[in-house]
Parts: C-alpha cells; sequence; structure tokens
C-alpha cells in the first residue's frame, strides 16, 4: 500500500512536465501593464519552453521584474519591450513592477507558472503525508490500543 | 486655563515644584525626542535647498509652472516626481532629463545666457493628460553693473 | 550549563512548575517538554538592566522620536510610498520584523517600547522616568466589564482592514492613523486607569496579545512559594520603586503572555526580586486553561483570514481586487470590506464551526460544544503566525531594500545623507521565496497538530474521545494549510 501510494505520488509528481520528447515549446505572450495590473494576470507555461514576453503599457511608465529568474526591464507607454528567456526553473513566480507607478506600484503583481509546481506538490505531498500520519495515529488512539 | 485643568483632570497643581535630575533629563531626552526629528529636518532640508528651485512634477502639471531666473546666474533645479515616471525638457536651454523617477530627485544646473521666455515641458507619456504637463523659464536680463 | 547552574536552574523549574496549570507532562514535537524554561535574568546584567527605569525609558523614546519624524513625513514628505520614510518603516521594516522577530521570541516586547501610550502615560504619572508616589492623574475610570475583552480590538482592526489598502501606501493615511492612534491613547489614558487604552483598545494589541500566547519569551514569578509568602503585593499596587502593573495583571498569578506587555513594573516594585525573564518552548501558553473565550477565537479567525485577504489582494496577480482595496470606486471597496469583514467575522467561524461540531459529535457530546469549539480555536494560532512570517518574507525579500534608501533620503526631498538615496530597488532571494513560504507553512502546520492533539486531551477527560475529536480538527488544519500553499506558492 505503501508502496502504491509511492508509485502515485511519484506518477503525480512527474505529470505536467508533458512536453513533446526531446523539445520545448516556444511560448510568445502579450502582457499589457497598466495602473495597477498586468493582463494576463497568470501566465502559465511548462519548464524548458521558450518564452518571450512581449510587454506593453498605455498608460504610464512601468516596470517588469521575474521572482527567481531576476530578470528586469522598463516597460515604456506606446513601446512593445521583449523579453526572451527560458522557463528553467518551476514553480509559481510572482512577477512585479520594477518602477514606481503610483500608489499601488508595490502589489502590482502577476504569477508566472512553470510546470510542474513542483513546490506546491511536494507542499502537499507534505501536507496530505502528514495528516494521514496523524490521522492514523488518532484512529488507533480513539479505537484504544 | 491650568485651573480648568487641575479640577477636570485632577492634575496636581505642583508642577512647579523641583524636580530630581533623573526626571530633568528624561523630560530634556523627551522633548528632544519629540522635537528634534521634525526641527532637524525642517532646519536641514532649509539648509540643503537653500539656492535650490525645487520643480514637482505630478500628473499632470509641474508645480510651479512658471521659474524666473537672471541670465548669466547658475540655477540649479532640483526635480521630483510625485506619482508615475515622467520627463523633463527646456526647449532652447539644453536640459533634458528622460527619466523622473518617483522618489529619487534630481539635480540640474542651469545657466541662462540670453534673456527670453523658454518653455519645458513633460517628455516621458504618462497618462491622458500628459500633453497639459508644461510650464515656462523666464530669464531675466542680467541686473545692469555700477561702473 | 555547570553543575550547580544546571541543579539551581531545575530547582527554579520544580519551584515554579506547581503554579502552572495542567500540562506538566506535555512535550512540544516530541522534543521539546513543556515545562521547559531558561531563567535569562539568571544572568546579573540583564536582571540590573531589566530593573532599571532607564531600559524602558530609552526605547520608547528613540521610538517617539522616529514617531514625530514619520508624523512629519506622512504629512509634509514625498507621497511616493517606497520614498517616505512613514511607509517603509512602519509597513516595510516594523511590520516584518513583528512578525518575524519580535512576537515569537519576544512577546508583547514591542508594547514596551511603543511610543504610541507614552505622552498619556507620563501625563498619568506625572512622570517620564521616575515612581513618583501619588495618584495619577485623570480620571482613573475602570474599562466597562462588558468591554473587558478582544472585542473592540478585533472591530478595531478590521475597521482598518477594511482600508488597509490606502493605509499601507499612503503616507498622509499612515501618519492619519499613527496619530489618530495617538490621540486617542492619551485621551483614554487621563479618562481611565492605567495602560486600559493598550490592553482593551490598541488595534495592534489584539493580535500581539494572542499571537504572544506562541511566544518564546515569558515574564514570571521565579518562585510561587515566595509570592504566596509575601502579602503586599507589591507587584499589583506598587511600592515605591516601581509602579503597580500597567497592564491590570497580577504578576504573582501571571499565566499567559496575552496581556502582559513587557514594561517590567513588577521588576523594580518587587521588593524580592522574585520576577524573571524566561525563555519558554514555542506555543507554550496555548495550553494554558486560564480566561480563554470566543473574543479570543474570532482573534484568530481575524487574523487567519487577514493573512489569506491580504496575500490575495496585495500579492496575487487579481486587479480587480486591489481596485476595490484602492477604493478605485465606493461599491467596489464596499465589497471588498464586506467581504473582509463577512470572511473574517462569519465565512472562517463557521468553517471552525463545522469542525468543532463534528468533534464534539465524535467525542460522544460529552463537552459543552462552546468549550470545544473556543479551546479549539486556540490551535489556529501556530499556523496564523507562520502564514504572516510567510507572507511577511514576501513584503521583505523584494522591498527591503527601500530601507537602505530612505536613511539618507527618508522625505523623498533629494537629500542623500549617508550616500545610499541612489540605490537601485534590489529584490533579494527571491528565487528562496516559495521554498521559505512552503516551510513556514509546514513548520505552522505541524506546530498546529501538535498544539491541537494537547488541547483534545485537555478537553475531553477521555484519551480515546480526545483521539476522536481530534481527527476534524487534523482534516480543518490540513485544508487550511493546503489553501495557504495554493495562496503563497501555487
Amino acid at each position: 500500500m505503501v508502496a502504491a501510494t509511492a508509485l502515485l505520488v511519484g506518477l503525480w509528481m512527474t505529470w505536467g512536465v508533458a512536453s513533446p520528447l526531446g523539445g520545448s515549446t516556444s511560448r510568445v505572450i502579450t502582457v499589457e501593464a497598466s495602473q495597477w495590473q498586468y493582463s494576463p494576470g497568470i501566465i502559465t507555461v511548462h519548464e524548458g519552453d521558450r518564452v518571450t514576453l512581449r510587454l506593453k503599457t498605455d498608460d504610464v511608465t512601468h516596470g517588469f521584474y521575474l521572482d527567481g529568474y531576476g530578470i528586469t526591464t522598463a516597460v515604456l507607454p506606446h513601446e512593445t519591450t521583449e523579453l526572451h528567456f527560458v522557463a528553467s526553473r518551476p514553480g509559481r513566480w510572482m512577477f512585479r513592477c520594477s518602477v514606481t507607478c503610483g500608489p499601488f506600484h508595490p502589489y502590482m503583481i502577476g504569477w508566472l507558472r512553470v510546470q510542474p509546481n513542483t513546490t506546491l506538490r511536494w507542499g502537499w505531498v507534505a501536507v496530505g503525508a502528514i495528516s494521514l500520519a496523524a490521522l492514523y495515529a488518532a484512529w488507533e488512539e480513539g479505537r484504544g490500543r | 486655563m491650568k485651573k480648568a485643568l487641575t479640577r477636570i483632570l485632577r492634575v496636581p497643581g505642583d508642577l512647579a515644584r523641583r524636580l530630581p535630575l533623573p526626571e530633568w533629563i528624561a523630560l530634556a531626552a523627551a522633548i528632544v525626542a519629540v522635537a528634534l526629528g521634525p526641527a532637524a529636518v525642517l532646519g536641514y532640508n532649509r539648509w540643503a535647498s537653500r539656492d535650490v528651485i525645487t520643480v514637482k512634477a505630478v500628473q499632470w502639471a509641474f508645480e510651479p509652472d512658471t521659474i524666473t531666473l537672471t541670465a548669466g546666474v547658475p540655477a540649479h533645479l532640483r526635480l521630483i516626481s510625485e506619482d508615475v515616471v515622467h520627463g523633463f525638457a527646456i526647449d532652447g536651454l539644453g536640459v533634458e532629463v528622460d527619466d523622473l523617477l518617483p522618489g529619487h530627485a534630481v539635480d540640474i544646473t542651469v545657466i541662462p545666457r540670453t534673456p527670453g521666455t523658454y518653455d519645458f515641458r513633460c517628455t516621458r507619456y504618462c497618462g491622458v493628460h500628459h500633453g497639459l504637463m508644461f510650464g515656462h523659464v523666464i530669464v531675466r536680463p542680467a541686473p545692469a553693473r555700477s561702473p | 550549563m555547570s553543575a550547580d547552574r544546571h541543579a539551581s536552574a531545575v530547582a527554579t523549574r520544580d519551584a515554579v512548575a506547581p503554579a502552572r496549570p495542567a500540562p506538566s507532562r506535555e512535550v512540544f514535537l516530541g522534543v521539546v517538554p513543556a515545562t521547559a524554561r531558561l531563567e535569562l535574568t539568571r544572568v546579573p546584567l540583564l536582571r540590573r538592566l531589566l530593573a532599571s527605569r532607564w531600559t524602558t525609558f530609552v526605547p520608547t523614546t528613540v521610538n517617539l522620536f522616529l514617531f514625530a519624524v514619520i508624523l512629519l513625513a506622512g504629512v509634509l514628505g514625498t507621497p511616493v510610498g517606497n520614498a517616505n520614510i512613514a511607509i517603509v518603516f512602519i509597513w516595510i521594516l516594523w511590520w516584518s520584523a513583528l512578525m518575524l522577530l519580535l512576537v515569537p521570541f519576544g512577546s508583547r516586547i514591542w508594547c514596551g517600547m511603543c511610543p504610541l501610550p507614552v505622552l498619556g502615560e507620563w501625563l498619568q504619572r506625572r512622570a517620564l522616568v521616575r515612581r513618583r508616589l501619588g495618584p495619577p492623574a485623570g480620571r482613573t475610570w475602570k474599562w466597562p466589564k462588558g468591554l473587558r475583552n478582544m472585542w473592540l480590538v478585533n472591530g478595531v482592526f478590521l475597521g482598518v482592514a477594511a482600508f488597509s489598502g490606502i493605509i499601507t501606501t499612503r503616507p498622509w493615511a499612515t501618519a492619519a492613523l499613527l496619530g489618530a492612534i495617538m490621540v486617542l491613547s492619551t485621551a483614554l489614558f487621563l479618562l481611565y486607569e492605567r495602560r486600559t487604552f493598550c490592553r482593551y483598545v490598541c488595534p495592534v494589541g489584539g493580535f500581539l496579545g494572542l499571537y504572544a500566547n506562541f511566544a518564546a519569551l515569558e515574564v514570571r514569578p521565579k518562585s510561587t512559594p515566595v509570592c504566596l509568602a509575601h502579602k503586599e503585593k507589591e507587584c499589583i499596587l506598587g511600592s515605591a520603586a516601581g509602579y503597580g502593573c500597567p497592564w491590570l495583571e497580577q504578576p504573582t498569578n501571571l499565566k499567559r503572555n496575552t496581556y502582559c506587555g513587557l514594561c517590567f513594573e513588577c521588576f523594580r516594585s518587587c521588593s524580592k526580586d522574585n520576577m524573571g525573564l524566561f525563555l519558554r518552548p514555542f506555543g507554550t501558553d496555548l495550553l494554558v486553561d486560564s480566561h480563554r473565550g470566543p473574543d479570543e477565537s474570532w482573534k484568530a479567525f481575524i487574523m487567519l483570514g487577514a493573512a489569506a485577504v491580504y496575500s490575495a489582494t496585495m500579492m496575487g496577480p487579481w486587479g480587480t481586487l486591489k481596485d476595490w482595496a484602492n477604493l478605485r470606486s465606493l461599491g467596489g471597496w464596499a465589497v471588498f470590506a464586506g467581504g473582509l469583514i463577512a470572511l473574517l467575522l462569519v465565512g472562517l467561524p463557521l468553517l471552525h464551526g463545522f469542525f468543532a461540531w463534528l468533534s464534539w459529535r465524535l467525542a460522544g457530546r460529552t463537552v459543552p460544544l462552546r468549550r470545544v469549539f473556543v479551546n479549539f480555536s486556540y490551535h489556529l494560532v501556530p499556523l496564523g503566525l507562520l502564514a504572516w512570517v510567510g507572507f511577511s518574507f514576501a513584503i521583505l525579500l523584494p522591498n527591503g531594500s527601500y530601507i537602505l534608501r530612505i536613511l539618507s533620503d527618508p522625505f523623498g526631498w533629494g537629500w542623500n545623507l549617508f550616500g545610499t538615496a541612489r540605490l537601485p530597488w534590489t529584490p533579494v532571494l527571491t528565487a528562496w521565496l516559495p521554498v521559505l513560504q512552503a516551510l513556514s507553512l509546514l513548520f505552522g502546520f505541524v506546530y498546529s497538530l501538535d498544539v491541537a492533539w494537547k488541547l483534545a486531551r485537555q478537553t475531553f477527560a477521555d484519551r480515546r474521545q480526545a483521539a476522536r475529536a481530534v481527527l476534524p480538527q487534523i482534516v480543518l488544519l490540513a485544508g487550511l494549510t493546503a489553501t495557504f500553499l495554493w495562496l503563497f506558492v501555487g
């Protein structure tokens, strides 16, 4: 039973790295920055993808910084700024505005999900495993050992 | 007033009695703490900007929008954005600041030679009324020297 | 530790242990006994330091100085938040310091150096640093009995939270809030007795008080027999050397950290030098069954819910939610505020209530449901605090660099006092942020499970009943942790 669980967990952990064998996808995503959000606010790619972000804005000068990757650029009004990177780090990373653009600038954040989100999965696995252990222990106590 | 305070709040009327030394020190420290910060800040700022003309840029105006200078006299301008990224240029005086980042003051020195009126404007698109952000620099002739 | 110091530490522990209610055999995480204590005041220097009246006066006055500067910055300084000391020092520096360091390791130590009540307290005592005998100034009314709980604090906190979008981004709003709290506190000090304001009104005090139960630091009497034999009760009534406990606590009888503000007056007033400062395991007071109540339960719900709402609004990708919090429209803000209040006052409590009801049923309904509900709300504290720790990492790592810039140009006026004013915004270690947040949550989860099991055994006399009762609580905690994990790293 433990082996079955481990197998299931292993399968789930690797699911999502289901890109075509031997290649990664190129993705081009246009992101519109405005006061004070990105649109789309959530971008999902797969680990290993070659990502091009086309950043534009129509109101004021914004910026773009990607947590974990450290990529930064300014985004000027009426211009398109292109960022190229390989999504080598899986997980969910916040991208945030790096140029002060008004009062809500510190909260101008979007999410980049690089699948598989191993941090989340490991976290959930940990919660599940700990819970199961705790439930089992409590169940045994409850029946009176 | 003191009588009213004494009655309402029951603050005993012995404020004039001598305080022990630690209390004097504490009182001095408290007064310094409360007053020193603001006084030092305001005083230092007055001194640091004594020859400085501060121009604030905000959506969508410059404050002040008219600056008066004298020909031949160097003028120190401090440009501060209060909200978003602006730009600043004075046509005819060779002043160009591409990035006026909010919270980062930019200090420039201008030495106007020729009297006249020069326009300055915002040079970074900053919203729908960006075109309304402009002002004037009036350069007066140098005062006549006594022989 | 040397042999005799160890012996006297054991002697201290044994002398103290009988005074502690109940959990004398509990062990946290299977490792640290709940009665483990390390008396810090065995170090003579520290004992002298705490007994000195200047130890409280100096940090408080330094903070008063900062407060005056911050208030001025809010009014006259740049409206750009990250260039204004008011925003950077309060919402980045102070808030992170509270959650990451001061509360877990210092209990309510911020209260001991908070500048907000000092003007009022100085006026009330008619003295700044000395112990002045005689009646205090002001009315010294007693706080109404019905409000001697956390309910008012909960309400004020919710009111502030509804405007958190504005308060945390506009320097003028931060200054207005702090100024208003100071005015209110000064007034209440002149109307009510002692630190009534700090205890029953201050919005910060609510979560400081509840989370202080998790803290690893405590003020307690060193020896109970000494207190029992000492009739004068100087720690409560005051003596020539110190005021009676300003927090309206009874130091001889201090069972939980909730309302101890670490002002160390009892160290000064006690003629037996019987007050001590102790290190202890995290979460100790959560097991102390003294003065528990639904007001504290709701504080736990509010803090847990606020961590989630703030994360979603401030760290989330949902622009509409941010617009609502930013008061872009009155209707939108009403949805935000209403949703916040509904989730924190009603939604989470209902969720908790459902699982408490399950526990109650599984245990055979032997204990009143209300007691089950209240007792089990205390295991939400470790998870809640660690969720705030995770949230604080997400504030500090990306934006901590502003602190360096602020030191040189606190008002955004173009100064450069220390040469750091032009430092660019520099996020730090953001690659580690998801891992840090996940680990914080997992630690909080494990600790909450541990506390939940201990609370179950405390609530239900029969061990089998307790085990059955804790089953739904495990599910609840797992669900909450999984949700926070998704919010932080999903």
